[in-house]
């Protein structure tokens, strides 16, 4: 049993602890380090959002946590579930904790589902496999799920094949297999991305309720601040396969401390302020991350740069007790 | 200059545009992609078409470039109808082009950039040979490439590079109207507003016209001037930027607006206006209004039969700004309702 700091005695053991975690990839061209030392933690009954551009590290992360990476990559550091480490935890055990106690979501729902069954026998399978209950009650229990994601006229829908379905519906249908056990967490990687806006709103509304009917933690991946800033509470930024800030969302939306927080704040058009001139664009790209580097990874793009980030790469450090930030001339912590 | 009563013709003009699908018999209903549309860009503006998706706007997009032949109504540029082979130039024809969400599947994978831009000269017998070279290289500078990019093929270059190589495609051309099928959706945010600052600086800088198709309401509104709400192949509402923004009519626009995710903590966040259900199927529309199944006015309002028997045309209310067409019925009541809806969602 891990005893509990004094600055952390109000906080209850976290759900899920990410420590250190790096994610490569072996391929022909060379290694790719997708994730850089990854550190998180995801209470019961929280909500974290997990933000990038392409190539973060985002998805790679996510899917760590689930022992879902290809072949070719090598997984080192600590991604603790209670007692076990899900990073070098055998398949069988895996088998259990994926779908039992972390349910997951992908951004396709017409590429997960199988278009040669039903929604109800694909909904049967998961409860069959994971729980011990006679037919009739996972028919129920099916009927039950596709309530609870709001699914109208549930019975009849069961007997629908995933193509008689609406992207939106799929995505509900893709849920309620995700929540078939009541996992204590849920990964949801750009699930509302393929969506129109209105049907994208209602899916937000819908996670979040169910996370707080349910006391599920929610970890949602996506590229677009906007969803996250919806539905989660506390948020940790990707860039280059680090987390170079994270904080309670409203606090990192309303005075970003990392500079690359702020640039993409800056850079995302909205539905007030000036038209046509002020977006601030970044200039430059993302690192390709072919090769471990020993600077900032933001440091060539980065307004603030100074030789210190050419030549050595900040930790993420702690600025409250609730925020953390990976930059040697961070902002200062209070909105302006 | 011109004189009395000879107007010059704006440099697109779309007229009562139809683009049905599918056969039209006793057994088959066409898909009404495009129903009936009306829209004018005048040059160096930008029209943005939002919509959600089977609104028709990609649609409407392809017929103003001549890719897709409409069922009914025109498309005038300069005058002149694009679908009528005998009214349209060659000049005239290099004057429209487009741009493509995909840059990767819209440019040849063995051809290296700089020979995809000058292709186009060639096509359009732009600029002798010694003329080309040199064409080639201002365009890529234009557009923020390097010379390097010139001999790369469209693999080797990142997502937005790939853009801005087919904006220079484009631009070879000399095009006086761009359709812009939603040049930002495949790309970055950091990236993103790199080519919308890029494609804001060319309208600036050459007095092009867009038409910038997009779901997008927030790029929409910081690139057009103009802008059209489409729902299921009409226009349900139309104005200038501050119009549509700062006083949507139309039960449909404020829920599209609302529905937007956004990354602003700010006391003036409009509340939610919640839509149930899904966009209609555009095989299969709803009678009268085609928003009345997801209207939250319609709801508010006692579900009035009009809404389902009869559809609305586009109109101006009486206290909004000249040229702010909507098309709803009760257009009139929905500012006394917004407060009841903005009460509720608190």
């Amino acid at each position: 049993m891990q005893e509990l700091l004094a600055g952390r005695a109000v906080h209850r053991d976290p759900l899920l602890r990410i420590e250190q975690l790096h994610v490569s990839f072996t391929e022909r061209q060379g290694t790719v380090l997708a994730v850089r030392g990854v550190s998180l933690e995801i209470g019961v009954g929280d909500s974290l959002g997990v933000v990038g551009e392409s190539g973060c590290g985002k998805t790679v992360t996510a899917l760590a946590i689930l022992g879902l990476l290809s072949l070719n990559a090598k997984v080192s550091g600590g991604v603790w579930l209670g007692e076990l480490n899900l990073a070098t935890a055998p398949e069988k055990a895996m088998r259990k904790v994926r779908g039992h106690q972390i349910g997951m979501v992908f951004q396709d729902p017409l590429a997960s589902l199988n278009p040669v069954m039903t929604v109800g026998a694909q909904i049967d399978e998961v409860l069959a496999a994971h729980l011990d209950l006679t037919h009739r009650e996972r028919l129920t229990r099916a009927i039950e799920l596709l309530r609870m994601v709001e699914i109208p006229n549930p019975a009849a829908r069961l007997r629908a094949y995933p193509h008689e379905l609406s992207g939106g519906m799929r995505q509900r249908v893709m849920i309620a297999m995700a929540l078939a056990c009541r996992p204590q967490l849920l990964i949801a990687d750009e699930p509302t991305t393929a969506l129109d806006v209105t049907v994208q709103a209602q899916l937000l509304d819908t996670l979040a309720r169910l996370r707080l009917e349910l006391g599920m933690a929610l970890m949602l991946v996506s590229h677009d601040l906007g969803v996250v800033a919806r539905a989660c509470r506390r948020v940790a930024v990707m860039y280059g396969g680090r987390i170079i800030e994270t904080g309670p969302m409203q606090q990192v939306l309303t005075g970003p401390q990392h500079p690359y927080t702020a640039a993409l704040l800056a850079a995302q058009p909205k539905l007030s302020g000036p038209t046509r001139t002020g977006l601030r664009s970044i200039s430059g790209m993302p690192p390709r991350l072919r090769e471990d580097i020993t600077a900032c990874s933001f440091a060539p793009r980065c307004p603030r740069a100074a030789a210190r980030c050419s030549e050595q790469d900040p930790a993420l450090e702690s600025t409250n007790p609730e925020r953390a930030v990976a930059c040697f001339f961070p902002s200062p912590s209070e909105p302006v | 200059m011109s004189t009395a009563g000879a107007t010059t013709p704006p440099l697109l003009e779309v007229r009562d545009l139809k683009v049905w699908f599918g056969k039209k018999d006793r057994h088959h209903k066409p898909v009404k992609a495009v129903d009936g549309i009306d829209l004018m860009v005048a040059a160096g503006e930008t029209l943005g078409l939002v919509g959600e998706s089977g609104s028709g706007k990609t649609t409407v997009g392809r017929a103003i470039v001549g890719l897709q032949r409409p069922t009914a109504g025109e498309v005038l540029v300069e005058g002149h109808n694009i679908h009528r082979r005998r009214s349209v130039s060659p000049e005239l024809r290099r004057a429209v082009q487009m741009i493509f969400q995909d840059p990767y599947s819209s440019m040849d994978p063995r051809q290296k950039v700089g020979r995809a831009v000058e292709e186009v000269l060639l096509i359009h017998g732009l600029a002798d040979k010694r003329a080309r070279a040199e064409r080639v290289a201002s365009l890529l500078d234009q557009v923020g490439l390097l010379d390097e990019h010139r001999t790369r093929h469209p693999h080797e270059l990142s997502g937005g590079q790939r853009q801005r190589a087919a904006i220079a495609r484009a631009l070879a051309a000399e095009p006086r109207l761009i359709v812009c099928d939603e040049p930002v959706t495949a790309l970055d945010v950091s990236i993103q507003a790199q080519v919308i600052n890029l494609l804001i600086a060319l309208q600036d800088e050459l007095s092009i016209g867009y038409v910038l198709v997009s779901h997008d309401l927030s790029v929409v509104r910081y690139v057009a001037h103009r802008v059209a709400v489409m729902h299921l192949g009409r226009a349900v509402e139309t104005g200038s930027r501050t119009a549509l923004y700062d006083d949507a009519r139309h039960p449909y626009t404020i829920a599209l607006m609302s529905a937007v995710p956004s990354a602003e903590v700010s006391a003036s966040k409009p509340p939610r206006v919640v839509v149930a259900g899904e966009p209609p199927d555009p095989a299969n529309p709803p009678p009268g209004c085609s928003f009345h199944p997801r209207c939250w006015l319609r709801s508010q309002l006692q579900r009035p039969p009009l809404c389902e028997q009869e559809e609305p045309c586009l109109r101006q209310p009486p206290d909004a700004a000249d040229g702010h067409l909507v098309s709803c019925h009760f257009v009139e009541q929905v500012r006394a309702h917004l407060p009841a809806l903005r009460a509720n969602a608190s």
